[in-house]
């Protein structure tokens, strides 16, 4: 972690074109309140938001890492107190801090790693494809399709994990998390009655975290 | 005595420990401190977001307030709706809340120690060297 007056003269050498940035990685919503100045959440005196901004325009790649820079997620939920937006996103509506139509130095839009939190294998993954040169395939939200859990599975729609756990998903991956109505909600589990086995719990919990090779 | 020392100073101190969210100054006459403020650089109004809510999201919502102590938070708001409820906890209940709290505490523990002190102990060597 470097201290505060290191990593101003980094964005200031970054500003003034004498570093390069190859990666951005921004964490945590954009906050615009109160009444759109951003002073809600400052560095320095001034805006993250506009420093964030003058960033995103040096670097080579932005990847919003997690919900809350993606899609603005918690901090973003109504009635959105600080008038917090993700990067590209405001929740499932395209543009946030940068235009939907804006592209960084290499022509990509903002790359987003969903999750609450995001995966960490995730995070390595689509760094290092970046930094590779392998190209990515976002989806109609941006996101990679190497996201884990949820997006990196795509024979298996739904991973089982709720009917386990008795409660449903709550979409931590989704643009429009958390949503307005409550939750929690309880899922039947598909073998109430059943005698417990423990040989079949083990496999189907080792079944729905296993890495999934074949997108590395 | 230097003249410097002799007149009114403010002093801005870095919090980098806390991402930078926190500020604090100090007014110092002399050697003597006569005023201090402490700033809290950023507002996410979780409160204002709950409200309305179903009580149980705060289970979901509220850990997300720190990335560091995620389950400190999510203790108090269980406790907090456990009150509300008037709900008993079932002994092994608390046995395995007191097991993830000491849990956090470890793995915190050896973040500060070799992630974010890491910075400190060779700034301390440093002045331990320069100094002896």
């Amino acid at each position: 972690l470097e201290p505060p007056k290191v990593l101003a003269a980094i964005i200031a050498r970054i500003l003034a074109d004498e570093q390069e940035l190859t990666l951005l990685c921004v964490e945590g919503s954009i906050i615009h309140g109160p009444n759109g100045t951003g002073m809600f959440d400052t560095f320095d005196g001034k805006p993250k938001r506009d420093i964030i901004r003058a960033l995103c325009h040096k670097a080579d790649y932005v990847l919003a890492m997690g919900t809350c820079a993606a899609f603005g997620g918690i901090p973003a939920a109504p009635s959105n107190p600080t008038e917090s937006s993700g990067l590209q996103f405001s929740h499932e509506q395209p543009g946030g801090l940068v235009a939907p139509q804006w592209r960084s130095k290499t022509g990509l839009p903002v790359v987003n790693l969903a999750g609450c939190p995001v995966d960490a294998a995730t995070m390595i993954k689509t760094m290092g494809s970046i930094l590779q040169g392998v190209p990515l395939d976002l989806d109609a939200n941006n996101r990679p399709c190497i996201v884990r859990p949820c997006l990196s599975d795509t024979s298996p729609r739904k991973c089982g994990t709720a009917e386990k756990v008795g409660f449903s998903c709550y979409g931590c991956i989704g643009a429009t998390f958390p949503v307005s109505k409550p939750l929690f909600r309880h899922v039947e589990h598909p073998e109430k009655g059943k005698p417990f086995d423990p040989n079949s719990r083990k496999t189907a919990l080792h079944d729905g975290w296993r890495v999934s090779e074949d997108a590395a | 005595m230097p003249p410097k020392a002799l007149g009114r100073r403010t002093i801005k101190m870095e919090m980098n420990r806390v991402e930078g969210d926190l500020e604090i100054q100090l007014e110092v006459e002399g050697h003597t401190v006569t005023d201090a403020w402490c700033i809290g650089t950023m507002y996410r109004g979780f409160e204002q977001i709950l409200v309305g809510r179903d009580p149980q999201d705060g289970l979901v919502i509220t850990p997300r307030i720190c990335g560091i102590c995620g389950t400190a938070q999510l203790c108090a708001a269980t406790a907090a709706l456990e009150m509300a409820y008037q709900a008993p906890i079932a002994p092994n209940g608390s046995r395995i809340r007191n097991l993830c709290l000491m849990a956090e505490s470890v793995m915190n523990d050896a973040r500060h120690t070799f992630l974010s002190q890491r910075l400190t102990i060779w700034e301390f060597l440093d002045i331990q060297h320069i100094g002896g």
